[in-house]
């Protein structure tokens, strides 16, 4: 902590010399606000020693008209009645501090969005831009200088979820010299891609494609993997946060070899979750052959504790007495988010009898077709492994509907639902293979021509959206209910198999997750941008970023471009070394304070803590400014500053003088 | 050259060009009211899919609401509006929430209002004006009635002639036939 | 139970199907049930038809319905799908809709009455169904039905949802649940949740469209293993019944699958024998198969 600013409840509002700038913003404000009123009411204001109008206050010209005005009538302070103060503070601030004022000698007054834009009446605007000039006025002749700290981060980041926008945004810190943390929930890294059997346009093999960035995480000096791992607390600010992680044991240590000679002798059989239940492991597993790291795992919940895995273990790397998870503490500059999503449950559409087995989802397909599983990479249906002479793909399913599912278009599915149909055409060319679909919605690189490709191929696109899936008893065939609407024709297509394109939801680990971190959640589920235009990368909160599907659904290639940004954001204060602090922040007046240590209690992010001796300390870094330690204070010792109770009390007042239409004081 | 073997066309309009501003605007009201945004429907056919009238007649749901959408004056002349059973299965499934046999009522209703009722729907309206009943009673279900210990005559409004009388006076007064067209 | 309801009879069931009528009565009576008359009451109007024509004098006459139940001081019961349809219609857009109520009960002055929208109006299958419930029914009937129907959910009953919000009408168990506690198997059949093809005034307006769209219901049954037709509305009672009839007149086919109605089976457990299955058009000489309650 180095400097503070003074402390000077002596705020010399009679030596305050204000200048006050009313700004037309076009026809936006002056269309409502009438101009030379508000200048000529702002001149009668005490310490106002000069106003004026601009047409564009924070243009190039208006600018200088301030700053020029600030030397000319040796301004101590300035108001701009303008837009909001988020839109425009640090605009005007910088701007005075560019001609040596301190920049929190700038008081902010909206007349935009809380005057012209809410009322069509002149009258109405004018005198409430009016008062409003009125109180910022008098908070500017109180306003005290403010600096700005900078605070050292840790250069470290921590990145939450190894799917492929964990591990890009985990690369390009480390190869901008961040030190990472992965966190990895799962026994493996590589996330939903790893399970993909071909990735669109190029439908290259996904595994194949990420290999090189799995291994290059696994291998960076500077990337420190922990798999089996969450996070269950997060302390601290931008800059400096502790979190907390737990790390369950995978009862076998790190110099497994992964020879696989305890999964022969296991003698626990179950299905696959990694392969949706289309393959087989043991409870001594690894959830795919590529897994990284190569080590195995017990899944304790169904193993029986024979011992046969510790005995056969040719390195004695298994130990079933190992202790159930371990916590650490990690500190760290910064965070990424980076959980990715989970296909929606399609059994909330009744009429879609998804529990009948050969009814399936796209993730379901992509293992289905994979080389590891039962199939042996057939494409065969799941009830009796007939290989399939028609296949329906069924688009939109929980997407796009107002009565089930989410209204929102994942926007991903048009992509994926045509792979697998093209996929599937291919290798079977005398499948019928359909695709039902509303809009088809092929919007990136190549991927129109992905389509055509589809259609050149053979699959069938019917526009419809069908509106029963019966399965039949007897056969196990699919009637899929549909009305092809280009030919207004109610059809119904008996299907071997059908494929459900379920759409991306919001991963269920982010509740949990999200209130650790203290983030925000769009309606629909997802992480909240900061902003959906200007801020994809950043969460809510300082220092907390967003990367790939658990913001919005999106592919890959977005994902990467997406995770990209998001590494780029949280490494821009590691790499400049600081956080810039305003300390407009809590502050103690130790000859009022009574050391009841209530301040304490009442911070909401556990700034304020107490001494053994004399008043307690604030942490300035950590602090908000809320203000909900004020009220708590019983003798006003503690205050915000530029927020003084004195300072709002001077508002209030100048409001209420404002209004009974006389003149100041 | 003979006069009468001529026909009128006027080359300036092709009658198989639909204009967009012949739109009857007291259909577009009526999807309104029903609750059916005639804007939203993004004509995925999951309504005429779970039709059953759609699969042994010429209805097609999705179609009616689109001609209705667009103000389409035409669809209130169709036949095919009044082979809508009501079943609410378009209803319940459509994915913009849109209400879609309400809307077809809502239809029937504008059409009612210009007269385009059927005749043996005219009959069912006389018969609860008359009875009080759209199936009233006769001597063969009086007997069966009586066989069975119920009451002859249930106590229904059958036996309240002047509250049949009000009912009739009051409500359901139909519209008479259009003279063109029509059912 | 004790309960009190008014029983809403409508038209067909009354005036064509009085069997519905009587069983229903009696199944009331030895659930204990306690029945008011609703004098007066007319014709629901039926949702399909009379709605069609003209919206606001079918709320109107529905809630005069309404109001005759009211006066009752009782919640109305009914036995149609159809009245169901209605009444409940009815009381749900009145209680939703404070304009077109004050609008209702202006020209509802001029027929002598006035609807408050306070009671509810229930089926006799969720009354069965959720109200006395498998196990209720259980305790009270003296024997079992060996049957094994296609159960007929109909249309009015569960749908529109978000208005009835009885059960899920892509995937309900209301009447399974409860004919397994009469030892009826309900048979899966297709089109099991389509439409009878009666209703929306299609029956009277275009009676051969209606045909056709039975016809489907009864092909898929006939396909099945169901020995009858087990419905909840007497108006699907009589589309089933008399519309067999008219296919096998008119195209040639031999559909006889005899029709019951749930009062009708569920009086047959309770200890009636002659529950009027002889007035049926088809298959009048079907007899209901006694199987013992263990």
């Amino acid at each position: 902590m180095s400097k503070r600013c003074r402390d000077n409840l002596d705020l010399g509002a009679e030596e305050a010399r204000i200048g006050v700038f009313v700004c037309h913003c076009g026809e936006n404000i002056a269309g409502k606000v009438d101009m030379k009123e508000a200048v000529e009411y702002a001149k009668t204001l005490p310490n106002v020693v000069h106003a004026e109008d601009y047409i564009f206050m924070c243009s190039e010209q208006g600018i200088k008209v301030i700053q020029d005005a600030v030397k000319e009538h040796d301004l101590t302070a300035t108001v701009v009645a303008s837009c909001s103060h988020e839109q425009h503070w640090k605009t005007f601030a910088d701007a005075i501090e560019e001609v040596g004022l301190n920049p929190h000698r700038h008081c902010q007054v909206n007349i935009r969005e809380f005057c012209s834009w809410v009322t069509d009446d002149m009258r109405e605007a004018t005198e409430k831009a009016k008062r409003y000039i009125a109180m910022g006025v008098a908070k500017a002749a109180l306003k005290e200088e403010v600096y700005t700290e900078k605070i050292t981060v840790t250069k470290r980041a921590m990145v939450i979820g190894a799917g492929v926008a964990g591990l890009r945004a985990s690369m390009d810190l480390a190869e901008l010299g961040v030190p990472v943390v992965l966190i990895e929930k799962e026994p493996s890294i590589g996330g939903h891609m790893a399970m993909l059997n071909k990735t669109f346009p190029t439908d290259e093999c996904p595994f194949c494609t990420v290999s090189p960035l799995l291994n290059g995480v696994m291998s960076h000096p500077d990337i420190e993997v922990h798999t089996m791992s969450e996070v269950t607390d997060v302390d601290g600010t931008f800059g400096n946060y502790d979190v907390t992680v737990r790390t369950k044991a995978r009862y076998v240590s790190d110099n497994c070899t992964s020879c696989g000679k305890c999964a022969e002798v296991c003698p626990v059989e179950l299905g696959n979750e990694w392969d949706r239940g289309f393959g087989l492991r043991k409870a001594i597993y690894k959830p795919f052959p590529q897994a990284l790291p190569s080590t195995f795992t017990v899944d304790k919940k169904h193993c029986i504790d024979c011992g046969q895995c510790e005995l056969v273990c040719p390195v004695q790397a298994v130990d079933l007495s190992m202790k159930k998870s371990t916590t650490q503490k990690f500190n760290v500059g910064t965070i990424v988010v980076a959980i990715g999503y989970e296909e929606y449950n399609p059994s909330e559409i009744t009429q879609y009898h998804s529990e009948h087995p050969n009814i399936i989802t796209q993730l379901d397909f992509e293992r289905l077709v994979a080389p590891t599983t039962l199939t042996e990479g057939k494409i065969v249906r799941p009830s009796d492994g007939k290989v399939p002479k028609s296949v329906v793909v069924v688009q939109c399913v929980g997407s796009r509907n107002e009565q089930v599912g989410n209204v929102y278009c994942t926007g991903v599915c048009c992509m994926f639902g045509t792979k697998n149909a093209s996929f599937i055409k291919s290798h079977l060319p005398d499948t019928d293979v359909y695709v039902c679909y509303i809009d088809v919605r092929t919007s990136g690189l190549h991927y129109e021509e992905y389509y055509r490709r589809a259609q050149d191929l053979g699959v069938h696109y019917i526009r419809g959206r069908p509106a029963e899936l019966n399965p039949d008893p007897k056969t196990g065939n699919i009637k899929v209910v549909v009305e092809d609407t280009l030919m207004s024709r109610p059809m119904v297509i008996e299907a071997d198999m059908v494929i459900l394109s379920a759409g991306m939801i919001a991963p269920s680990g982010l509740g949990k997750l999200g209130s650790a971190l203290g983030i925000l959640r769009s309606k629909e589920g997802f992480a909240r941008e900061f902003h959906i235009k200007m801020g994809p990368v950043k969460s809510s909160k300082d220092g907390i970023y967003l990367a790939g599907a658990v913001q919005r659904p999106r592919d890959i290639t977005e994902t990467v471009a997406h995770a990209g940004g998001a590494a780029s954001a949280a490494a821009q204060p590691l790499v400049k070394g600081y956080v810039e602090k305003k300390l407009d922040t809590a502050v103690i007046d130790p000859d009022l304070c009574v050391e009841c240590m209530a301040c304490v209690g009442a911070c909401g992010v556990g700034a304020i803590s107490s001494s053994e001796d004399g008043p307690p300390t604030i942490n300035d870094a950590a602090c908000q400014s809320c203000g909900v330690c004020v009220p708590a204070c019983p003798t006003g010792a503690i205050q915000i500053r530029n927020y003084r109770e004195i300072q709002v009390a001077a508002e209030i007042s100048a409001l209420f003088n404002a209004i009974k239409g006389g003149a100041q004081q | 050259m003979d006069e009468c073997m001529m026909s009128h066309i006027d080359f300036n309009k092709s009658p198989e060009v639909y204009d967009p501003g012949k739109k009857d605007e007291r259909i577009i009201t009526a999807l309104k009211d029903a609750g059916f945004e005639p804007n939203a429907c993004m004509q995925c056919g999951m309504c005429t899919a779970s039709c059953l009238s759609g699969r042994w007649t010429s209805m097609r749901t999705r179609q009616i609401m689109w001609r209705a959408a667009t103000g389409d004056p035409s669809v209130l002349e169709d036949n095919d509006i009044w082979l809508c059973t009501t079943c609410y299965a378009c209803y319940d499934r459509c994915p913009r929430d849109l209400k879609v046999t309400d809307a077809i009522i809502e239809l029937r209703n504008v059409a009612s209002e210009r007269g385009l009722i059927k005749d043996a729907h005219r009959k069912t309206v006389d018969l609860v004006h008359k009875y009080g009943h759209a199936v009233p009673i006769n001597d063969k279900i009086r007997a069966i009635r009586k066989e069975l210990g119920l009451e002859e005559v249930p106590p229904t409004i059958f036996v309240h002639k002047d509250e049949i009388k009000r009912l009739a006076e009051n409500l359901f007064l139909l519209k008479p036939k259009k003279e063109s067209g029509g059912e | 139970m004790g309960k009190e309801y008014s029983f809403f009879l409508g038209c067909i069931m009354p005036n064509r199907y009085p069997a519905i009528e009587s069983t229903s009565r009696f199944v009331l009576k030895e659930l204990g049930f306690e029945i008011k008359e609703m004098d007066g009451a007319s014709c629901c109007p039926a949702p399909g038809v009379f709605r069609s024509f003209n919206r606001f004098d079918w709320a109107v006459a529905g809630a005069r319905n309404l109001a005759i139940g009211e006066r009752n001081q009782t919640d109305i019961l009914t036995a149609c799908s159809g009245c169901f349809g209605t009444l409940f219609g009815v009381n749900h857009l009145l209680r939703h809709d404070p304009e077109m109520k004050k609008a209702v009960n202006a020209k509802l002055e001029k027929l002598g009455y006035q609807v408050t929208n306070e009671r509810e109006v229930k089926h006799i299958a969720q009354v069965l169904g959720f109200d006395v419930g498998p196990r209720g029914i259980a305790e009270k009937i003296k024997r079992k039905a060996n049957l094994k129907v296609a159960v007929h959910y109909g249309c009015h009953f569960l749908r529109p949802f978000n208005e009835k919000q009885i059960d899920d009408p892509e995937s309900p168990t209301i009447l399974e649940d409860y004919l397994e506690a009469l030892g009826v198997e309900c048979i899966d059949y297709e089109n099991k949740y389509a439409c009878c093809g009666a209703g929306g005034a299609v029956r009277a307006g275009d009676n051969e469209s209606s045909m056709k769209m039975l016809g489907e219901k009864m092909a898929a049954v006939t396909n099945s293993e169901a020995e009858a037709i087990l419905n909840i509305c007497p108006f699907c009672h009589l589309q089933f019944d008399t519309g067999q009839k008219t296919l096998n007149e008119r195209y040639g086919t031999n559909f006889n699958i005899p029709i019951v109605n749930i009062s009708q089976v569920t009086a047959f457990c309770l200890g009636m024998d002659d529950v009027g299955l002889k007035y049926n058009v088809i298959a009048p000489d079907f007899k209901l198969e006694a199987a013992p309650l263990e």
